[in-house]
């Protein structure tokens, strides 16, 4: 029956002066049945919470940020649920890269130390020579503190002091530590959330073993550069949210059925963990797939 | 009860659009095919270019009365290819007070040049004078008849409050009538024999640019009040030593921002054969919404300290260089001894500039001098309360500096 209204319509409309685009019914059936919107999977490191507008220089003005509400940027179609509104923060731009010399240790200072409403842990605004940049600031770091920064591995492991950044083989076992490089020269920096930190628990070989906040542990390579320390606002994990209200400001909207008994989400089954894992070289870009174009 | 027989079929031509939806994508694999066709000589182009081949658009030169903007890029007239640190109204140096000593190479002094001294520690008042001072502070801070919309208010522990917008008299004005006011006491009680020596200038202009250790500085500031006057103010007698302060790992020239679109220019705002062309004092005003650190924060007192001596150094650097040539380096003949103060409207900061040279490298022994002494606070609070005027811990001093000032 439907079949037939729909043909009757068809009809219909092609029966309309010609003056009348035909293409109004091919447009129709687009948009009901035909029209297919390729969007991404949530999770994957994609938060789908806000774009940042990024200037073409590293600059530590606050840039302006524009909410995403759980859509992609691409397709504009919801990805991600439960996202929406909030306070308009501003975004402050963490240079993560701590590059020093291979001879010597450069030094920095700490001028600020802020706190950054697009993330957990805390910001320091850091001096040095003729440029100012952020980093993530540490438990106990403050206005003043020099921080130090090489790329040299000495045979016999430094004393660092907290906030310094040093190639993973320099950090005397033991040495709680953040902002780890995955691979040297990738841009992929593990560690950030607020009070976290990993710890070096052993080396072999070219190797330096790391146990992360998940309690995994992952062999690193020794060039790997890592800043010292525990990160700061260490008890954001035990802070109150409060209020609905404030979840809202936060950009969360209203939840519920998300407690599910009989799956196993809230509370684990306690296994052994993993083995130590190595972590492997970042993998070659993926060759881009050509489209081809015809219209079944 | 169905009396045909049930036809299982589907409509095959959605499956293959679904299937295409996942094989018309294809990632082409290396065969060899193209170093095979280069090695033989063939010309091997990708077909993306061939297909979508780029249409060469004819740029027509419109006639019209709107002005093409110039790119800020290379091609720009005042374009170079070294870089300028250039220092303008409303950049703050982060180092504070000692990144501006270090820059303009002065030595801090932490009281007034003694003849300043003097005159502010035996000077006769008369006792209606604080009087008038009150009545100058409410007239431009409360009674003045401008009501326009004021800046938002944020509440930074209830940042989702939007408070009701309110309105009264503006910064800029509020500022422009307070400076008026106290300098009009000021040439009261100066009288005419002193008054007619100087001459006042509303927003003058002052740019120099100087070469400090193989950096170029730039500078472009405005002073919302001048006084000229028609002698120079004396040198302060006497020697001062000091030592400038240490920024390591800072460099000096940090966050002030760089530019290779700039021009080299100096600019004094009157001429040298005017009669009232020295520079004596100079008004700026500190508004916050204005003037604000490169990362967003506030300005710290000691950043608001550099911003005084900084705008003084301009004004006798470009008089200097107005005297005595562009090309002007080193000692100077006669010392230049500016006067520099900054108020908000509540605070003020007064200081006096002695500058000896214009060479800023960290090596030369020669120093300027910069006396000041903290910031003072006129009153604390000026507002209704209860429908009448309130004005509480009005502070004497303030005007008392001014007036010597004004004076010397």
């Amino acid at each position: 029956m439907q079949s037939l209204t729909r043909l009757m319509n068809t009809t219909l409309t092609l029966q309309m002066p010609s003056r009348m685009p035909a293409a109004g019914v091919a447009l129709q059936q687009l948009r009901g049945k035909t029209k297919v919107v390729e969007k991404p999977k949530p999770g994957a490191g994609q938060q789908f919470r806000r774009i940042v507008h990024f200037p073409e220089e590293y600059t530590v003005e606050p840039l302006k940020i524009t909410h995403l509400a759980g859509r992609d940027p691409v397709s504009g179609r919801l990805v991600a649920k439960g996202i929406g509104g909030g306070i308009k923060q501003q975004y402050r731009w963490v240079k993560w890269l701590r590059d020093g010399p291979t001879e010597g240790a450069q030094e920095e200072l700490v001028l600020e130390v802020l706190r950054d409403g697009c993330r957990t842990a805390n910001v320091a605004l850091v001096a040095v020579g003729d440029e100012l940049k952020y980093i993530l600031a540490t438990e106990n770091m403050k206005a003043g503190d020099i921080l130090k920064t090489s790329r040299l591995i000495p045979r016999i492991p430094v004393r660092p002091n907290e906030g310094d950044a040093y190639p993973l083989g320099a950090l005397p076992v033991g040495t709680r530590i953040h902002c780890l490089e995955k691979n040297p020269g990738q841009m992929c920096h593990l560690i950030h959330a607020a009070g976290t930190f990993g710890t070096i628990l052993r080396k072999f070989d070219d190797k330096v073993v790391v146990q992360l906040p998940s309690k995994r542990e992952f062999a690193f390579q020794r060039t790997c550069m890592a800043t010292v320390g525990r990160l700061s606002n260490p008890d954001h994990n035990k802070e109150h949210v409060g209020s609905a209200q404030r979840m809202r400001e936060m950009g969360n909207r209203p939840r519920s059925g998300l407690w599910k008994r009989k799956e196993g989400k809230h509370g684990r089954k306690i296994r052994r963990l993993p083995p130590m894992t190595t972590i492997s070289p970042p993998a070659p870009p993926k060759e881009e797939a050509i489209k081809l174009t015809l219209p079944l | 009860m169905r009396l045909t027989k049930t036809l299982c079929a589907q409509h095959i031509g959605w499956h293959f659009k679904k299937h295409w939806l996942v094989q018309g994508k294809r990632v082409p694999k290396e065969t060899g095919a193209v170093a095979e066709l280069l090695k033989l000589g063939v010309q091997v182009k990708n077909p993306e270019d061939l297909l979508n081949g780029k249409v060469e658009r004819k740029i027509v030169d419109i006639v019209g009365t709107r002005v093409n903007t110039i790119p800020e890029d290379s091609s720009h007239p005042d374009w170079h290819s070294t870089v300028c640190h250039s220092y303008s109204d409303n950049n703050v140096l982060i180092g504070g007070l000692p990144q501006a000593q270090v820059l303009t190479n002065c030595i801090e002094i932490q009281t007034f040049p003694k003849q300043i001294e003097d005159v502010i520690a035996s000077q006769q008042l008369p006792n209606s004078i604080d009087k008038s001072i009150r009545h100058a502070i409410l007239a431009s801070h409360v009674l003045d008849a401008e009501q326009v919309k004021l800046p938002k208010v944020r509440l930074p522990e209830r940042p989702a409050f939007n408070l009701p917008r309110s309105y009264g008299i503006s910064h800029e004005r509020v500022n422009r009538l307070l400076v008026n006011k106290l300098l009009h006491e000021t040439e009261k009680l100066a009288g005419r024999s002193v008054s007619i020596r100087r001459k006042l200038i509303d927003n003058a202009t002052f740019k120099t640019s100087i070469n400090k250790d193989g950096d170029l500085l730039g500078f472009s500031i405005n002073a919302e009040k001048v006084i000229f006057a028609n002698r120079a103010i004396e040198a302060v007698k006497g020697k001062f030593e000091g030592d400038l302060p240490d920024l390591y790992p800072m460099k000096t020239t940090i966050s002030i921002p760089k530019h290779h679109i700039y021009q080299t220019d100096n600019f004094y705002p009157l001429r040298t054969d005017i009669s009232c062309s020295h520079p004596h004092t100079i008004f700026t005003v500190f508004n916050k919404n204005l003037v604000k650190n490169a990362h967003g924060s506030g300005v710290t007192t000691s950043q608001l300290q550099a911003r005084t001596l900084i705008k003084a150094f301009v004004v006798a650097a470009a008089r200097a260089r107005q005297l005595h040539g562009d090309s002007v380096e080193g000692a100077l003949p006669k010392p230049i001894v500016v006067q520099s103060v900054q108020t908000d409207g509540r605070t003020f900061h007064f200081g006096v500039l002695q500058l000896n040279t214009l060479d800023l490298s960290a090596n030369n022994p020669s120093k300027n001098y910069w006396f000041h002494r903290q910031n003072y606070d006129l009153f604390s609070e000026c507002s209704y309360e209860a429908g009448r005027t309130h004005l509480t811990n009005y502070n004497g001093d303030v005007f008392r500096i001014f007036n010597a000032f004004y004076n010397n």
